[in-house]
């Protein structure tokens, strides 16, 4: 598969750049259901250039068209945010198999426990999350207006539409959660107003999602499901528990705690709301642990046979758990 | 009954053969799906020595903490399991329970910080026995 591969990259690259263009080295990076990653050679008679492939295997399971995609993190990129170069995109699946787009391959780690063990090797940690702190004031400090029309807007406001998305995963839980049930009326009874700003939100930023060298950070990846709504979610989801990789003291990403973030996020322009960030985390929480219910039911019902669906059903009481911690009641609502 | 091997005894083995023969033999998502296979095949085995006492004290626990925060609803009474064999009407009994819990949280049975203060543990203790049956060690943080 990949020397035919590395022959139709080939002589697109060819057709697309005026010049002859050689593919060699290609490598799988990773594989999923809806994303195939890989990394390549690309020669010309002047230069040799490490890409990076995102392929979309089916059309009729991706979150956001290649376009869109490719167009919001250009747009990033040009605020200044770390994202590697997009150079090509191609929405047409006859050539490759699937829509695609060819970016700079960003050296670095991105697999999250080597990652975590370079940040700590190099005493890195703070300075990473500034960095991200940084790189989120600057993509929310975009124009939203400007986004790509394929971005997912809120209808009925971003709080709102979080707070439906959780009302109908409760409801359609097939094991019910006094815990989640609980969650789910502290969102309702808690929710923040909505925000006087709705922004670019890329909805993903957290360790295994970034490439991280001795130096820093050096790119945010997985663009695929940005949208337009609050952006104090952006700077809840990094601190989800499931993210620190067992470096638990360490609230972002196992990397730093979250003062850290905000005076970054501050200092680079970015509002702060404590009680918003709070909200956001237990959402984050709530969220993710019922829909881990509902890949369950997706291996149960047949719509998605398979061994690591059916393990996201009894990862469920983690994140009950991690509910409960933010909920504790001795802590006043907000301040969880 | 079963001659030796026990299920949990079984399951052990199963598992090992899983974790030391296959996962090392295997690349990719193969691989991947043995680790996982691995885990469930510990999860199954740790129901089984521990899944019964959960239960237990899961509906005991409920059962006193509905009355605070809700009436008992009809369907969750003892009188239930006349008609049925006695593991599947505690089973049932037992996700009715849930169901009943659950719907009183939602609907704001324990909105006030007194009830609040009632619930939360008991839905804490709940979680612990679960973890220790899908993920031992993972409550050993108790920061946020």
């Amino acid at each position: 598969m990949a020397d035919a591969l590395e022959v139709a990259l080939a002589a697109w690259l060819t057709e697309q750049e005026g010049r002859a263009v050689e593919v060699r080295g290609l490598e799988m990076a990773s594989a999923g259901a809806r994303r195939f990653n890989a990394l390549f050679d690309a020669s010309s008679a002047t230069e040799t250039r490490r890409l990076a492939l995102t392929m979309i295997p089916s059309v009729a399971i991706q979150l956001m068209g290649v376009d869109g995609e490719a167009g919001v993190r250009s747009l990033a990129e040009s605020a200044g945010v770390p994202v590697p170069h997009v150079h090509h995109v191609c929405a047409d699946p006859s050539i490759l198999g699937g829509p695609f787009f060819i970016s700079t391959a960003v050296a670095g780690e991105t697999v999250p426990r080597r990652l975590l063990r370079l940040v700590q090797q190099h005493g890195i940690g703070d300075r990473v999350v500034a960095q991200l702190g940084n790189a989120m004031a600057r993509l929310h400090a975009i124009d939203a207006e400007k986004a790509p029309a394929q971005l997912p807007r809120p209808v009925i406001g971003a709080v709102a539409t979080a707070l439906e998305t959780v009302n109908t995963l409760h409801d359609a839980l097939l094991t019910p959660s006094p815990t989640f049930s609980y969650g789910v009326r502290w969102l309702e009874r808690n929710a923040p107003p909505e925000p006087g700003r709705l922004t670019i939100v890329h909805s993903d930023v957290r360790t295994g999602n970034i490439i991280v060298g001795e130096d820093g950070l050096r790119a945010i990846l997985d663009w695929e499901g940005t949208r337009i709504g609050d952006p104090t979610e952006d700077l809840a989801w990094p601190c989800q528990r499931m993210w620190r990789f067992r470096e638990d003291a360490l609230t972002v990403g196992g990397m730093a705690g979250v003062a850290v973030l905000r005076s970054a996020y501050e200092a680079a322009g970015g509002t702060w709301d404590e009680d918003r960030f709070a909200w956001w985390r237990v959402m984050g929480t709530v969220r993710w642990g019922m829909s881990l219910a509902g890949q369950a039911r997706a291996h149960l019902d047949g719509s998605f046979p398979s061994i690591v669906m059916a393990g996201s059903g009894r990862r469920v009481p983690e994140l009950e758990y991690d509910t409960l911690l933010l909920l504790r009641p001795r802590r006043a609502p907000g301040r969880a | 009954m079963q001659p030796r091997p026990t299920a949990i005894e079984l399951l052990a083995a199963v598992a090992s053969v899983i974790e030391e023969q296959l996962v090392p033999a295997l690349t990719g998502p193969a691989q991947h799906h043995a680790r996982v296979a691995a885990s469930l095949v510990g999860i199954v085995e740790r129901e089984l020595r521990l899944g019964p006492e959960a239960d237990a004290l899961e509906r005991a626990s409920l059962m006193t903490l509905l009355e605070s925060i809700g009436a008992p609803p009809a369907g969750v009474d003892t009188a239930s399991a006349d008609n049925a064999s006695a593991d599947n009407a505690s089973t049932d009994s037992l996700a009715a329970l849930r169901v009943s819990v659950a719907k009183a949280l939602r609907a704001g049975g324990a909105d006030d910080d007194a009830a609040g203060a009632v619930a939360w543990p008991v839905l804490m203790d709940g979680v612990r026995r679960d973890l220790a049956i899908v993920k031992p060690g993972h409550d050993a943080w108790e920061g946020d």
